[in-house]
């Protein structure tokens, strides 16, 4: 079957990077446009496509698509799907590439040959980009690209897309392309192959393979080396609790410098308000809700960006796909895919990101499954709320003299929110939708030393999430929070502090019962409301309620960490991280799960079994440590 | 006096603030959008997602 596409007007104005998963897209796409797309050293970092611009030498501008990974055009699951109907212009409201950019690896051309093959019978044009060359070259293989294209009959030209000058040749390649590409271009319909037309792939990608590759590479020594030992049974598991333990010690032991001079800051900033204006609403609003609030999360920014300095680390040395490996015995006793691992992985930092990466599994039982568990991983959202109480509530000590007590708590935290996933994934799985898990293919990625520009880039921009969060919705919900804790005033000759008689106040107030069985106080009660649009918000309208109750300035003498010992038992302060280990705090969460699922159904179960949770645990927490006289 | 006047005006704009960025269906903020003729949000570098 052919289709004929009559080009745009501006003939070779899009193309699309296509190529195996972890072979480079991202990186190449990043150094085409200048874009700081997430890129990482495991396959499925990219689900999504992403469109981007840059110009060629001869001016040409360019729109470019960063696709998802893929082996085939045979989709087999969501991600590769995207790629497959975007290639084939059946995507809606996408127009078709005018030429494909196939990305390969250089040191596993294997795999990419058989998508080359497929991609020609598309018929668009197609340039083969060789990527990693340098890295391949320094293990030995020499691959020619002259006879690999004539092999091919495409263009083939190498790339080292994290090397400053890597993409001229690809530049000047898309150049000569587009002048020889006439405006109509005649497009070949792609049919899904048949096991025999696969075996054939199969042997002819044998057969370019021997032609091109020259000398026999030598093996990745130290990532075999390193395997042995990261891959072990027994010592793999130990290494990996070790490093997760490891990275808990330093968020918070390496942060409190840098935490006590942020905190010194707003208290300065707070002084200063006090002294420029006198006393009335706006000094009010400005020391009791935006400082008070906004500063109360801010102080949290360099536990952030610590934990996430460890995460890319990690990623781009390539151990996290070793990670993933290692959980795939645990994961797949809970009922859970092993390719789950990302998404949960991803949820480490935000559960939107981390839903949304569970398009790379295939059935839509074991994909619904990781979806319904994503959020109870712990998000960076909650390490503000986590690391309130424990500041609060754990003392600063070691055990002995090697262990940080407030660390050690945080892992356990951490490792609950896991726990409880693997246990909610397990009935779901084993009880409520028995059926067989599909075995797990990962290719391990070679380790790579991280790229600090890579490993710095990705530390920023979550920091600037982070800010840009506090700026926006923290800040603006704190002005809402302090409006609604202090109006109405308190009337002539009122006795109870004014917040009691706020619009807040009686919110708090109303819902007081309903929360009591918990140990929940009306001042969480109120916290806890727009806590529901990000989970932080919480502690900074913690901060605002508690400063607004505490009268002008107060706040500004005592920290919030303080003001919650002096307030709260010990039980109500466990109660409230039990709660926020199982509560769905996060509308955006709901939402990209409404979207994911198209329905309803799913962010409702999620919803409602997880403050069901919330609940119970909270609950439970709160009568036993009391019971227990803590 | 002063000093309420400018509190209001800032209670006011976050109110909205948050009604059009939190409170409103995506799809219905991308509808208004495109009837005021609004561009699409696009990043720095002028990549978007989809």
């Amino acid at each position: 079957m052919t289709a004929l596409d009559t080009a745009a007007p501006h003939a070779f104005a899009r193309i699309a990077l296509v190529g195996n998963p972890n072979c480079g897209k991202t990186a190449l796409f990043n150094a085409l446009t200048g874009s700081r797309q997430k890129v990482a050293n495991y396959p499925g970092v990219t689900v999504e496509r992403k469109l981007g611009n840059f110009v060629t030498p001869a001016g040409r501008r360019v729109q470019v698509l960063d696709l998802p990974g893929t082996y085939s055009l045979r989709a087999r699951s969501p991600d590769e799907a995207i790629t497959r109907d975007v290639v084939l212009g059946r995507q809606a409201e996408e127009p078709a590439p005018d030429a494909i950019v196939c990305v390969a690896d250089a040191t596993n051309l294997r795999q990419v040959l058989r998508l080359v093959l497929e991609l020609k019978q598309v018929g668009r044009p197609l340039i083969l980009a060789v990527n990693m060359f340098d890295i391949a070259r320094h293990r030995g293989l020499e691959i020619d690209l002259e006879a690999l294209s004539q092999a091919l009959a495409i263009p083939v030209v190498a790339s080292i897309a994290v090397r400053k000058g890597g993409t001229e040749a690809l530049l000047r390649r898309i150049d000569t392309l587009a002048d020889a590409t006439p405006s109509v271009v005649e497009t070949g319909g792609w049919t899904e192959p048949s096991a025999t037309e696969i075996r054939r792939a199969h042997r002819e990608a044998d057969r370019i393979l021997k032609l091109v590759v020259r000398a026999t590479g030598r093996p990745a020594i130290w990532t075999a080396r390193l395997d042995r030992v990261l891959l072990h049974p027994v010592a793999g598991i130990v290494i990996l609790l070790a490093v997760l333990f490891l990275m808990f010690q330093a968020v918070f032991s390496w942060a409190t410098p840098a935490m006590d001079t942020i905190k010194d800051g707003f208290t300065w900033l707070g002084a200063a308000v006090g002294d420029v204006l006198p006393p009335g609403m706006l000094r009010s609003l400005l020391a009791d809700g935006v400082i008070a609030g906004v500063g109360s999360v801010l102080v949290f920014l360099p536990q952030i960006l610590i934990l996430f300095l460890f995460i890319i680390l990690l990623e781009d040395f390539g151990y996290m796909a070793r990670a993933a490996f290692l959980m795939d015995r645990i994961m797949g006793g809970a009922g859970l895919h092993g390719r789950a691992f990302i998404p949960l992985l991803s949820s480490f930092a935000c559960a939107i990101p981390g839903v949304m990466a569970t398009r790379v599994i295939e059935n839509r039982r074991d994909r619904l499954t990781t979806i319904l568990v994503a959020p109870l991983m712990t998000c960076s959202a909650r390490i503000p709320v986590y690391t309130l109480i424990i500041s609060a509530f754990v003392p600063r000590t070691t055990l002995g003299g090697v262990v940080d007590l407030q660390g050690l708590v945080m892992f356990g935290l951490y490792a609950t929110g896991i726990v409880s996933a693997l246990l909610i994934a397990f009935i779901l799985k084993r009880v409520l939708w028995r059926g067989e898990t599909e075995p797990f293919l990962l290719e391990l990625p070679n380790y790579k030393l991280p790229d600090p520009k890579n490993v710095l880039l990705g530390v920023v921009q979550r920091g600037r999430i982070f800010v840009r969060r506090a700026g926006t919705i923290i800040l603006a919900m704190m002005i809402l929070i302090w409006f609604l804790s202090s109006v109405p005033g308190a009337p002539a000759g009122a006795t109870e502090p004014a917040i009691n008689y706020s619009i807040a106040g009686q919110i708090g107030h109303w819902m007081a019962p309903l929360l009591a069985p918990i140990g929940f106080n009306w001042q969480i009660a109120i916290a806890l409301v727009p806590g529901l649009a990000a989970r932080e918000v919480a502690v900074a309208a913690l901060g605002t309620v508690y400063a607004v109750s505490a009268g002008d300035g107060e706040a500004l003498r005592s920290t919030l960490a303080s003001t919650l010992a002096a307030h709260w038992s010990l039980p109500t302060a466990c109660a409230l991280l039990a709660w926020y280990i199982f509560a769905p705090q996060c509308a955006s969460t709901l939402g990209v799960v409404r979207r994911e699922t198209n329905s309803l159904r799913w962010p409702a179960f999620l919803f409602v079994y997880m403050i069901a949770l919330a609940y119970a645990a909270a609950f439970a927490t709160f009568h036993v440590t009391t019971a227990l006289g803590l | 006096m002063w000093q309420s006047v400018i509190t209001y005006a800032i209670v006011a704009a976050a109110a909205i603030w948050v009604a059009w960025s939190v409170l409103l269906p995506r799809r219905l903020r991308v509808r208004i959008g495109a009837a005021l003729r609004r561009p699409t949000a696009a990043g720095a570098c002028g990549c978007d997602k989809r």
